[in-house]
């Protein structure tokens, strides 16, 4: 096989489950972000492109937030997961986050041997079930841990704090959640790099860990992985039948108690779209609403719910989130609130205090807040 | 600048160039056994994602040879190195990994003896 033929692909092997490939459905480029800073990148050529048999190499750019996507049944990133992983693994050049150090510990995660130290975050104030327990709830945490490590005291924020605020939350309705000592990375940037294989692997570790504590619902923090474990996991790891859910999502439905302390400030949110809430759910703005004093603003629409997590650490990535902020500036609110981890973690890694690009708008995670706010119900605090 | 794949190599090593590992400080650092050498322009150049990339091709031992701080050429390559080194360490224990497989050697210039700092 030559090298040109290795890279050549034919379309039963791209074709897409969601039908945007036959033509019934195309992206709206209009919405697509990335296009807006990157000329080359219109999402409609690109499946033209993939139509003629050869792999569209700036594919790569797209940040998978479904704001092109026409509908439920036709999504851009599931297409472009399909012509990912149709031609494999590529000797070219895809940047990593970190230098490399987080895809150093997937490869790690992936021997499988080693005995993860993951769990230093939880302290006596809140309650997971116990090694040998099992839970209907698991808590899936990610990457949280290392990028702790990584960026903990440079951001001043430990993503952890979010992972925390996630078990309280539970706790405070009487759930204590299993929290996996030896979970692995979702593996999306694995999948985005053509290793369906190591893709494959890591869900099923996840799948198997899951299965063994009796987990049905998974909730997570970070939106990315929420797409991922919901959408991609389905498509591609046998046997992944657990309900995945934002923790929002599962908090407004299961939360019904929850009560909170009264809150002057004005928080900006942005609006549900597709990539966080195929339901139509609107559960962050739901939630909000029950504390009492709060004002709500709504970032217009039109930003996307993710910046990319398959290491777009580039200028284009960079003006959209600037682009973010900026919106979120001009509602006046003194806080944004971020309901992702991965978001979060972005957006307050760009803007370090002191740093010319320091906001007058605070950055906060969503599930911090809440906890902050959150009364204990008496209930569940022994009384 | 990627860590190669070990083949069943026992150590990667990344040196400074104005650095000369001698095989006495190899063989403390590795024992016996076959090294991969890297020689790099300054020991700041050696990133967090360098040293965990050498832990996960599989080398037994990961070591930064480094300039002391006072020597340094550019006035910040050990720092930085060592910052790395750090962080390495801290994500390799959240990892699971024995951290002893992470060393970092600071040797001044003109000065025999060693700082083997995290030598076993």
């Amino acid at each position: 096989m030559t090298e040109q033929e290795r890279h050549s692909l034919s379309l039963p092997e791209i074709k897409c489950e969601t039908g945007m490939l036959e033509g019934k459905s195309a992206p709206d480029d209009s919405k697509c972000p990335v296009a807006k800073y990157r000329d080359e990148f219109v999402p409609s050529r690109l499946i033209d492109e993939a139509k003629t048999g050869w792999f569209p190499k700036g594919i790569r750019s797209c940040i998978g937030c479904e704001l092109c996507s026409p509908s439920k049944d036709a999504s851009f990133p599931m297409c472009v997961d399909t012509l990912v992983t149709a031609v494999g693994r590529r000797d070219e050049f895809i940047p990593l986050a970190f230098g490399g150090a987080l895809d150093s510990i997937v490869s790690l995660q992936l021997i499988n041997k080693y005995k993860q130290n993951r769990l230093g975050w939880i302290d006596n104030g809140i309650h997971v079930a116990g090694e040998k327990d099992k839970s209907d709830v698991g808590l899936f945490v990610g990457a949280a841990p290392y990028l702790d490590v990584l960026l903990g005291e440079e951001i001043g924020f430990n993503p952890t704090d979010e992972s925390r605020a996630a078990v309280d939350l539970l706790n405070s309705i009487g759930i204590s959640p299993v929290v996996l000592p030896n979970e692995v990375d979702t593996g999306a940037d694995r999948l985005h790099e053509g290793d369906s294989e190591a893709f494959i692997k890591l869900g099923t570790i996840n799948r198997d860990l899951y299965k063994s504590r009796g987990v049905k619902t998974i909730v997570t923090t970070c939106d990315d992985c929420c797409y991922t474990l919901r959408s991609r996991y389905r498509k591609y790891i046998p046997g992944w039948d657990f309900k995945v859910m934002r923790l929002a999502d599962y908090l407004l439905k299961f939360g019904g108690r929850l009560t909170f302390l009264s809150a002057k400030e004005t928080v900006a949110i942005q609006p549900p779209d597709m990539y966080t809430d195929p339901d139509g759910l609107d559960s962050v703005r739901k939630l909000l609403k029950k504390i009492p004093g709060l004002t709500i603003k709504e970032i217009e629409s039109g930003h996307p719910s993710t910046f990319g997590g398959w290491g777009q650490f580039d200028s284009v990535t960079k003006r959209i989130e600037t682009d973010f902020l900026k919106a979120a500036e001009k509602t006046g609110a003194d806080t944004v609130l971020i309901p992702s981890t991965t978001m979060l973690v972005r957006l307050l890694e760009g803007r370090r205090p002191g740093s010319w690009e320091e906001t007058s708008i605070a950055i906060k995670g969503l599930y911090q807040f809440l906890s902050a706010q959150h009364t204990v119900h008496e209930e569940f605090a022994g009384a | 600048m990627t860590a190669p794949r070990s083949q069943n190599k026992k150590g990667l090593l990344f040196y400074c160039t104005r650095l000369i590992p001698d095989s006495e400080l190899e063989y403390d650092i590795f024992g016996s056994g076959d090294i991969v050498r890297i020689e790099i322009p300054c020991s700041g150049r050696v990133g967090i994602g360098e040293i965990m990339q050498g832990i996960a091709e599989g080398y037994e031992k990961v070591a930064v040879l480094s300039c002391g701080e006072k020597s340094c050429l550019h006035g910040f390559g050990c720092t930085e190195a060592k910052k790395a080194y750090e962080k390495a360490i801290k994500l390799a224990s959240v990892a699971g990994v024995d951290t002893d497989r992470l060393v970092f050697i600071e040797q001044d210039l003109g000065n025999s003896i060693y700082n083997t700092n995290g030598l076993k």
